[in-house]
């Protein structure tokens, strides 16, 4: 087994052994990552597809100043972000009137990351995209707002719709879970 | 919202997805690699089209110069022939004689002279003194006489008085007398500087006239000394239209008459010397300066290109499962191509040059394997494999070496010939800065391949010549080139040269089931030795 160090060295060669073992490594996590932007599977797998030759292709300039798997998330989420701002571009964003949301707390506790998975892809685009960004990724609305080309109001408008369906989804299937005593799938 | 809560979503969704894994398909990394093959073969690509660029530019170059050095040349070779005709003796005699006629009178001058009449020589006597006047008016009585058919003795005095710049006029007038002077009536050899290129061919007129004399048959009414005096005269002044160069490979030979005491003749006799010896020194300056021979040390750095090999299938199909996958790999991958060597090479003419030597070649390529040769069972030192680790399990199945798939590893294939080329070269330029065209073939000798897997689990591989090699003991490359050249002195010349090598039959052995002619650039550089 080799070390990370040694990955990245081989993977800064070329060295084909050594980019596959980077791949067995990362793939099954940064799938998830390209399932959270995308509606289907295959869609997640062309962003990890491509995301993948990015990180071989950039490791040179990779500086060691942040982990390597959060190197390559970005990367990933970036790389998504390419892909759907083709989607954006054909469907753009509006605002949304948050007052008429209900603005209750939101608990994942006890739901699978699978569940969880499927309740983000059927987000409207934009609003999966805010939601994965604000809400896991992390980032202000300020930065979507930069990220997307998009207003900060408008980022926050999708991200109060997108927390307002998601809480619908989770009450949905909580209320599954106490009827039928676990949860589907 | 407020961070407190945007927080509290935050870690509840990154503690959902922590250890969140999904597997991909197994199509993604096989995209993957495919893209990045094509990434690597784009960068070949790219290398390629350097060098092949590289390589026609040169050859373009090298046809341009050629085209100017022709044009030149050409320009110069018709000035060369525009200022001979210009002074050629016989056209400006024409002229010379013309406006001397003139001046002597006679209206009657154009084509049938009297003695009296056209006798420049006669009238010279009589209106300037000179060395020859004597003899001059002593030749135009006795042409007068010879009329008479006093013709013998007169002749042989005009033979003697060939040998002064004078008694060669007399000598004309002799043959205008007898109505030889050609068309413009007047002598053929010019008394002004350009007579000098003529005087080779003054000596043969001399030693014509002398030739004539002594004949027998000679006869003043059937013109028989103009039939023998003229030939040399028209050869030059009528049947070529100008006269040879002076630089002319031929040289003359001068004979000298019998009578050497003559001041003429010795002047005549000098000038041949001068002749002679000024040619030798040119011979052998043009001799120092051609390189006979020369020796070259250099070396060269290049990439060769696996140029689209073969894998045929073989019989069994594990065996070429695993065998094609390896061969695929091993014969598809392209590298850089290294080589450092001797060369000696012979100038056997003016253009063209015959060169060889020895070299030392090395072909390094990385390629991704899935297999490796394990021997007597013990799997925990595997070798690496080459094309013809198979070879063994299929010929003998109680072989001791095994082949085993493993997870794909990086290894590093070097071949190392050794290189006998042989070439000819044809010099489109040699002046200080030298251009060549190169083409030959090189015999080459395979020594080893090694083949060094990266990292330390699998031990590398190495084989030598004969049966255990998948490479050919023995090939046979086509080689063709340019040869820029730099002459840094009178011994020295720095030459680059980029070339093209291209085996004639694949570098493996037809039981290997693969066919691969890698095409290789590289470029030389080269310091020569020469020997004058």
């Amino acid at each position: 087994m080799l070390s990370e160090n040694e990955l990245i060295e081989g993977c800064r060669k070329g060295n084909r052994a050594s980019q596959k073992a980077l791949y067995d490594q990362y793939c099954r996590k940064m799938l998830v990552v390209c399932l959270r932007y995308s509606k289907t599977t295959a869609e997640a797998e062309d962003i990890l597809q491509e995301g993948f030759v990015k990180v071989f292709n950039a490791i040179k300039d990779f500086r060691q100043e942040s982990k390597l798997e959060t190197w390559i998330t970005r990367i990933m989420v970036n790389t998504a972000l390419n892909v759907q701002r083709r989607k954006l571009y054909l469907y753009p964003m509006v605002d949304v009137e948050e007052l008429n949301l209900p603005d209750t707390e939101m608990s994942v506790s006890g739901i699978h990351f699978s569940q969880l998975l499927e309740m983000i892809q059927t987000l409207p685009h934009g609003c999966q995209i805010v939601f994965n960004l604000f809400a896991i990724e992390g980032f202000s609305h300020k930065e979507i707002a930069e990220r997307l080309g998009i207003s900060e109001g408008t980022s926050k408008s999708q991200f109060a719709r997108a927390k307002s369906l998601m809480q619908a989804k989770l009450l949905k299937e909580s209320t599954y879970y106490e009827r039928y005593g676990e949860a589907k799938n | 919202m407020n961070d407190m809560e945007r927080r509290k979503i935050e870690d509840s969704f990154q503690e959902a997805f922590k250890n969140a894994e999904v597997n991909p398909s197994e199509s993604v990394w096989t995209n993957i690699e495919l893209d990045l093959e094509r990434a690597d073969g784009d960068k070949m690509k790219r290398r390629l089209l350097f060098f092949k660029t590289l390589a026609a530019a040169s050859v373009i170059f090298a046809m341009s110069i050629a085209g100017i050095g022709y044009y030149v040349f050409q320009l110069d070779a018709d000035k060369n022939l525009a200022q001979h005709e210009v002074n050629s003796p016989a056209f400006s005699d024409r002229h010379a004689s013309k406006e001397e006629l003139d001046a002597q009178s006679s209206p009657n001058n154009e084509s049938s002279f009297t003695p009296e009449e056209t006798d420049p020589v006669a009238a010279n006597s009589e209106t300037k003194e000179s060395p020859a006047t004597a003899n001059n008016s002593r030749l135009a009585d006795e042409q007068l006489s010879r009329e008479n058919g006093g013709l013998s003795s007169e002749l042989n005095k005009g033979t003697d008085a060939v040998s002064t710049q004078s008694d060669l006029d007399a000598s004309d007038k002799l043959q205008g007398d007898k109505k030889i002077t050609g068309k413009s009536g007047t002598p053929l050899l010019a008394s002004d500087e350009n007579r000098g290129t003529t005087l080779p061919d003054v000596s043969d007129e001399v030693n014509g006239v002398e030739r004539a004399v002594n004949s027998p048959s000679l006869d003043s009414k059937n013109s028989s000394p103009a039939a023998t005096t003229g030939v040399g005269i028209a050869s030059v002044g009528e049947s070529s239209g100008r006269l040879p160069a002076l630089y002319s490979a031929v040289q003359p030979e001068l004979k000298l008459p019998a009578s050497t005491a003559d001041p003429g003749m010795l002047l005549l006799a000098k000038l041949a010397e001068d002749e002679k010896r000024f040619a030798a020194e040119e011979k052998n300056t043009r001799k120092n300066k051609m390189e006979n021979l020369w020796t070259s040390i250099g070396f060269a750095a290049g990439a060769f290109n696996a140029n689209s090999p073969s894998v045929a299938p073989a019989a069994n199909t594990m065996y070429y499962l695993n065998s094609a996958s390896t061969a695929s790999t091993q014969s598809k991958a392209s590298g850089l191509s290294y080589s450092v060597g001797v060369t000696v090479g012979t100038q056997v003419s003016k253009r063209w040059v015959l060169q060889g030597g020895v070299n030392y070649l090395t072909q390094n390529s990385d390629y991704t394997a899935n297999s490796v040769v394990v021997v007597d069972n013990n799997f925990e030192s595997p070798k690496a494999a080459s094309i013809n680790a198979f070879a063994p399990q299929l010929a003998d199945a109680t072989a001791n070496t095994k082949v085993a798939q493993t997870f794909p590893y990086n290894v590093n294939n070097s071949v190392r010939f050794m290189s006998l080329p042989v070439q000819a070269g044809y010099l489109l330029v040699d002046k200080k800065f030298g251009l060549q065209l190169n083409a030959g073939v090189s015999t080459d000798l395979f020594l080893q391949n090694t083949i060094t897997p990266d990292g330390g689990g699998v031990a590398s591989t190495t084989q030598g010549r004969g049966d255990e090699s998948p490479y050919r003991s023995l090939n046979f490359s086509g080689l063709m080139g340019t040869e820029f050249t730099y002459k840094l002195g009178y011994r020295y010349r720095l030459s680059v040269n980029p070339g093209l090598r291209y085996p004639f039959s694949s570098v493996y052995k037809s039981n290997t089931g693969v066919d691969s002619t890698p095409l290789t650039f590289d470029v030389g550089l080269r310091f020569r030795y020469i020997f004058h």
